[in-house]
């Protein structure tokens, strides 16, 4: 039996390096249980690079780093911002980081300011306020140049602000440092007003100092929450079919501790809000890494419920996200008429937009505020307008967005790809050095034209073309002949360009070649009329190549500096979609996305694309979840705080992860009809974000089918095939569902799983079950419920899978024949175990028989090899009674089956290694418990399992590998749960069934989960 | 009729303590569970020594220096164990003073005889209520065969040194000690048992039969000083008088008074007591 159950609780960051943030040569290695020593025993001296880790981006915080080590150029620690790419320089050397260096230096852009120098052994502090964007560096307790962080004077550097990384270059080989931001000797330095870093406490159902060899090693737990109350965790998810229009939301619970004695007392002076929480479970005695992860969590608030205790209350790790989409605002130039206003914000491929006027000297619309954003259809009045005459691309520096070329006679509105990530494929060129020309072009690029004095291109700090007007186009190719051969770009593929160039007169083009080479359409693709930067991304429909050129009919002279260009993958997937808006835009981290596991196989099996604008900002999570109903799913945070996804299926067919019955289900079991209230027979997609009133198009188009898009609010609606069963009939015709989906097959898909899934009526069932406290059972024998496949074989029987109902409704019960009368036939499997003195039980579901005429069913379980030992069973499949075998043998009733054990000891003797378990159909004729080999018959046989002990525990479902049984705080939504109870036999169901799990609320003590599921 | 040791009013919690290592070998105290957590009532916090030392040569010395003279009647190691697989026994002492010691245990030999984990309790008499100016040593040594080294990691949750009240005997040997469970057991549709799994804690009663009225309430060390101590005030500990450590570890409760003794007049000079020990804090 195991000891008593502990609840533990870490309160507080981790703060530790991961090993992919590493500066080169650099090792990390554990301290106080976490990844916090940084060492560099090779690579040389001076190394550049830093190692980092994701921190912080708000709040008041304070940290103390170990100088463990100070060997030749020493070390740099201190901050990089978050979006900062780590630079090949030493830490405080760019604009965007800021370091204490240990000879005696701080260091911000490069310039260096003298403090006091530290030796191995000191200890450096740092303090940052993240609201005033303070930063302090000190040493041995003594901040340096009078800095007073609790007074907020003095800071060795202010503007430190937004999401920051704790960074550390190891610049001198040798060196060494360790982040020590925990618990209390930190406190005891943490000036007043701030909270330090790292785990700030520890707490548990019970108090415990860990074992030297446990992770974290020698740290003391202290037993101060209450135990008159069992803590409980929420888990749930709501899906669109229910809670159409609702927000995402995320309770989780909260926890009281005693503090009689004050211990506690000093969380009254921290900022504990947002404060990472884990919570884990396990038994006394363990080592701490033995326990499980029950849930993470984030700290809502911390109360005084009176002076002797505190409420710790728990939000959902999510509600980091509860925060708007980190739109950019238009600085004061060029966007003169919009400054400080929120840029619009562009995910997925979707049309159409009205882009707000940024600038209407130069008729400028931005229509993205990052610059990685692709135009590629502009329409005024609805009317569709040419590139390069009618507009092009912009020239800002804080957005991409069109330029009109010609005034907008109307409603002007744009077809925009968002956000995209850069791909391998790129290309660089800098015309502005000189060694990258050879003679008078740029290396590798030729000419379009003849040169003479009024019309060539030069070298003069970049690619100057110079144009008299009256001469031929002035065309720069890349390679020879006819617009070279590089750069090729693929067809289907999605490119952007950055180009940057000086305009004196006329005008830069871009070209393709020919129409039909880009989805603009056009051999011009891009103009640029102004200086600056010129940025633009194109869809390539057929294999293409790029040449800039100088309209002749203009005349001018440009420079072009640089010409970038990239192969970019467009954020339109659930994976990326997800990176985007809870990583790149939110509060998480990526490894707080389950990206390799639910939301890689949601992903995987519907491959949807989804689209997404916003000229004001949204709430993340919001977004997130409008996502998520748009394929009729969900997300959650699960016990470790990862971010997961689900969908609603029908779970009939589902692997169950955890079986409820009449043995371990408590009080009643509910059954309410699903009413889905949100359901509709319609689903609408590709939504138009910026429907025209017909009085905004022009005659031309009014005639045309697309008026009918432009004024649609979605250009897809779609209907399921197939009937609702009689509860749904009330959502054929009902207001469509709307997604933020942007492919026509996407939305056709999501209409017909709706039609699917609601055929037949649909019920939550209620219910509390409990997992035994023993260790969860593994199932040894493999292919459980799969008789025909390996590594079952059939001696003189023959076996069909799936042929008859199995205990839990579903046809995956089977067959063995014994037609032989010469043997006794049977289906077998052997396993190996350890040659010592384990009990194993074996257990088999048969299916119960009637008439008086069924042969003796049997199990045979030995092991061999050694001094060889075995056990059987031979029941009356008529009457469950057991005609041999009742010293090590049971039967139980399972309502159309029985399941009949048997049990057998190992008796240690020298290879007694092989366990094997053999099926008997047909062991002897009706009703005898004599071996037989003329007795002929068969059986219908489901849920084999062999474990160690003498029991057996609930049936785990086993495939290629042996299998455990899920302990009950392992439970998370879109698990699959079976139920098989006489009330789910009165609710008309033959024996039991799978359901969805959608809601998870457990105690931490106990180990009861109170659920609802779906099916 | 047993005698019992009832502990209470510690002197040492507002000292100051410090570690030494004596002899050969080295001992050193882990930084993470400090010398401090001696201190702390709760005896989960514990005192980590990694040691390396010989039998009788080496030695773990902790040193309380006291704010003010206190009364020692007892001494007490309450939970300290052992961790590693290979633990020898350890010896104990307790002394005042080095030079010339008022109190001093000798060296107390402290077999293992409990299940790896399950924290042991060592206590030592002083010889009465005994007045210490500002000093207590207390003394560990493993205590390996001759010649062998022991090397581990040696917990001691609470050193606690107080008043006593001795009984030679007269306490009923029907004395309980229980484990109060607060769980709640539920049983499943199909009769199966579970229970909310929560903190289960030992509870002793003790019933002194017809000690003197000194004993009962006369004397500073009595029953009804002892009832000051009850509810939020300090932790008491309950020892029965044997010479088996094994009945200390069994019978013993470091804990607090749930209530304070019923103190029953029988007689003469005689009163009944019931106390009722509850442990943790």
């Amino acid at each position: 039996m195991p000891g008593q159950r502990i609840l533990a609780i870490d309160i507080g960051d981790s703060v530790e390096f991961p090993s992919t943030m590493l500066q080169a040569n650099a090792v990390r290695s554990l301290a106080a249980g976490f990844y916090r020593t940084i060492t560099r025993t090779t690579g040389g001296n001076p190394q550049s690079g830093y190692s980092r880790l994701n921190w912080r981006d708000t709040g008041r915080v304070y940290l103390r780093w170990r100088v463990t080590t100070v060997a030749g150029n020493g070390i740099m620690l201190g901050v990089v911002k978050t979006s900062e790419a780590t630079a090949a320089t030493y830490l405080g050397n760019t604009a965007a980081s800021w370091s204490y260096w240990t000879l005696g230096q701080v260091i911000h852009g490069g310039a260096l300011t003298a403090v006091t120098a530290s030796v191995s052994g000191d200890y450096v502090e740092m303090a940052w306020d993240g609201q005033t964007g303070s930063l302090w560096f000190g040493r041995n307790g003594v901040w340096f140049n009078s800095g007073d962080p609790a007074n907020g004077l003095n800071p060795t550097y202010s503007g430190v602000t937004g999401a920051l990384d704790l960074a550390v270059t190891i610049y001198g080989q040798g060196s060494a440092v360790t982040l020590m931001p925990d618990e209390a000797d930190c406190r005891a330095t943490c000036p007043a007003g701030f909270t330090p870093a790292g785990i700030l406490a520890r707490v548990a159902s019970k108090g415990f100092a860990t074992d030297p060899a446990d992770n974290p090693p020698s740290v003391y737990y202290d037993g101060c929450i209450a135990s008159d109350g069992d803590p409980e965790y929420t888990r749930e998810v709501t899906c669109v079919v229910w809670d159409r229009g609702q927000g995402a939301r995320g309770p989780l619970g909260d926890i009281e501790l005693i503090n009689i004695d004050g211990a506690l007392d000093f969380w009254a002076n921290y900022d504990l809000a947002r404060m990472p929480v884990r919570l884990r479970i396990g038994y006394e005695g363990q080592l701490l890494t033995a326990f499980a992860d029950a849930a993470a969590a984030l700290i809502d608030r911390a109360e005084d419920i009176n002076d002797e205790r505190l409420r710790l209350v728990l939000a959902d790790p999510g509600a980091r996200n509860n925060v708007p989409l980190a739109v950019s605002m238009f600085s004061a130039t060029p966007n003169t008429a919009l400054v400080n206003t929120p840029a619009p914000y562009v995910l997925g491929n979707i049309k159409w937009t009205s882009p707000p006027q940024s600038d209407p000297a130069n008729l400028e619309y931005p229509v993205h505020d990052g610059v990685n954003a692709g135009v590629y259809e502009v329409r005024d009045q609805g009317v569709v307008i040419t590139p390069s005459t009618g507009w092009s691309f912009g020239v800002r520096t804080d957005a991409a967005g069109i330029r009109r070329l010609t005034n907008p006679a109307g409603r002007n509105v744009v077809a925009v790809r968002g956000a995209a990530t850069l791909g391998l494929f790129a290309q660089n060129w800098d015309f502005t050095v000189a060694g990258g020309w050879s003679g008078d072009n740029p290396t590798g690029w030729s000419l379009g034209f003849t040169e003479d004095a009024n019309n060539k291109i030069t070298f003069n700090g970049g690619a100057q073309f110079l144009c008299n007007g009256a001469g031929p186009v002035v065309i720069m190719e890349r390679g020879t002949g006819a617009w070279g051969s590089n750069p090729t770009l693929g067809m289907g593929k999605y490119y952007w360009c950055e180009i940057v160039a000086t305009i004196v007169g006329g005008q830069l083009e871009v070209q393709t070649q020919g129409p039909g080479a880009t989805d603009l359409n056009q051999t011009t693709i891009a103009v640029m009329k102004s200086s600056g930067t010129l940025r633009f991304g194109l869809s390539c429909l057929a294999t293409t190549s790029l040449r800039l050129a100088i309209n002749k009919a203009a005349g001018g002279n440009l420079t072009v500096q640089t010409f970038k260009l990239w192969e970019v993958a467009l954020i339109e997937r659930l994976p990326a979609v997800l990176t985007e808006l809870c990583v790149t835009r939110g509060r998480l981290f990526a490894k707080d996305l389950d990206l390799a596991g639910t939301i890689a196989s949601v992903d995987a099996a519907f491959p949807a694309k989804f689209g997404f604008y916003a000229d004001q900002s949204a709430v993340i999570n919001d977004l997130v979840k409008a996502i998520c109903d748009s394929i009729v799913g969900w997300y959650w945070h699960d016990r470790k705080g990862q971010l997961r996804v689900g969908r609603l299926l029908d779970p009939a067919n589902q692997q169950a992860i955890a079986f409820f019955d009449e043995t371990n289900i408590i009080g009643p079991l509910q059954r309410m009809r699903d009413r889905a209230p949100g359901l509709s027979d319609n689903v609408a997609g590709r939504r138009n974000w910026s429907p025209h009133g017909a009085g905004e198009l022009a005659g031309s188009v009014l005639t045309t089918s697309t008026a009918g898009d432009l004024q649609a609010n979605y250009l897809t609606t779609k209907t399921g095939v197939g009937a609702f069963a009689a509860s749904y009939v009330a959502a054929v015709g009902r207001k469509a569902l709307e997604t933020l989906l942007t492919v026509d097959a996407d939305v056709q898909s999501i209409a017909t799983l709706l039609k699917v899934l609601f055929a037949k009526d649909r019920f939550f069932y209620v219910f509390t079950g409990v997992m035994d406290d023993t260790p969860p059972a593994t199932n040894l024998l493999l292919r459980s419920q799969a008789f025909q496949q390996s590594p079952w074989l059939a001696s003189s029987v023959a076996i069909t899978d799936n042929v008859a109902l199995s205990p839990l409704g579903q046809y995956t019960a089977a067959t063995i024949s014994d037609s032989t009368t010469l043997v006794m036939g049977s289906a077998y499997q052997t396993m190996t175990v350890p040659a010592d003195t384990t009990a194993y039980t074996a257990s088999i579901y048969v299916a119960k028989t009637a008439g008086g005429t069924s042969t003796t069913f049997g199990i045979t379980l030995g092991i061999s090899g050694g001094t060889a030992v075995s056990a059987t069973a031979r029941v009356d499949t008529d009457t469950g009674a057991l005609l041999t075998g009742a010293a090590s043998a049971k039967v139980q009733d399972a309502d159309t089956y029985w399941r009949v054990l048997v049990s057998v000891t190992n008796n240690g003797t020298a290879n007694n290694t092989t366990l094997r378990l053999d099926v008997i159909p047909a062991a002897a004729g009706h009703g005898s418990g004599v071996d037989a080999a003329s007795a002929k018959g068969t059986a219908t046989v489901w849920g084999g399992q062999v474990e160690t002990g003498l029991n057996a525990s609930p049936y785990i479902w086993t495939t290629t590998a042996a299998a455990m049984a899920p302990r009950s705080y392992t439970l998370e939504p879109s698990d699959v749960v079976s139920v098989a109870t006489n009330l789910t036999k009165r609710f008309g169901l033959a024996t039991g069934r799978n359901l969805l799990l959608i809601s998870a609320k457990g105690r931490f003590l106990s180990n009861q989960v109170d659920m609802i599921a779906w099916g | 009729m047993a005698g019992a040791y009832f502990v209470f009013k510690d002197v040492v919690k507002d000292s100051v303590p410090s570690f030494a290592h004596v002899g050969t070998g080295s001992s050193t105290v882990v930084a993470t569970l400090p010398q401090a957590n001696l201190l702390d009532r709760r005896v989960a916090k514990v005192c980590r020594v990694n040691y390396s030392g010989y039998n009788t040569t080496s030695e773990m010395r902790h040193t309380f220096t006291l704010a003010s003279s206190g009364t020692v009647a007892a001494v007490a190691f309450v939970g300290w164990n052992a961790l590693g697989l290979t633990r020898p026994p350890f010896q104990f002492r307790v002394r005042d003073s080095i030079a010339s010691p008022t109190i001093d245990t000798g060296w107390v030999t402290e077999s293992w005889d409990a299940a790896a984990s399950q924290a042991m309790t060592v206590l030592f008499l002083a010889g009465g209520n005994n007045t210490i100016a500002s000093t207590l040593i207390c003394s560990v040594r493993p205590h390996t065969a001759a010649g062998v080294p022991g090397t581990g990691t040696l917990d001691i949750g609470r050193v606690f040194a107080g008043s006593a009240i001795i009984l030679p005997n007269g306490v009923k040997e029907d004395w309980q000690v229980t484990v109060a469970d607060s769980s709640r057991v539920l049983r499943s549709r199909g009769q199966n048992l579970y229970a909310e799994n929560l903190p289960r804690y030992r509870v002793g009663n003790y019933r002194a039969q017809a000690v003197d009225q000194y004993v009962a309430h006369n004397d500073p060390v009595s029953f009804l000083a002892m009832g000051y101590e009850a509810g939020v005030s300090g932790e008491v500990l309950v020892v029965p008088r044997t010479s088996y450590y094994g009945y200390v570890q069994q019978l013993g409760i470091y804990g607090r008074l749930a209530k304070a003794p019923t103190i029953q007049h029988v007689g003469g000079g005689y009163y009944d007591v019931d106390a009722t020990v509850e442990e943790g804090l």
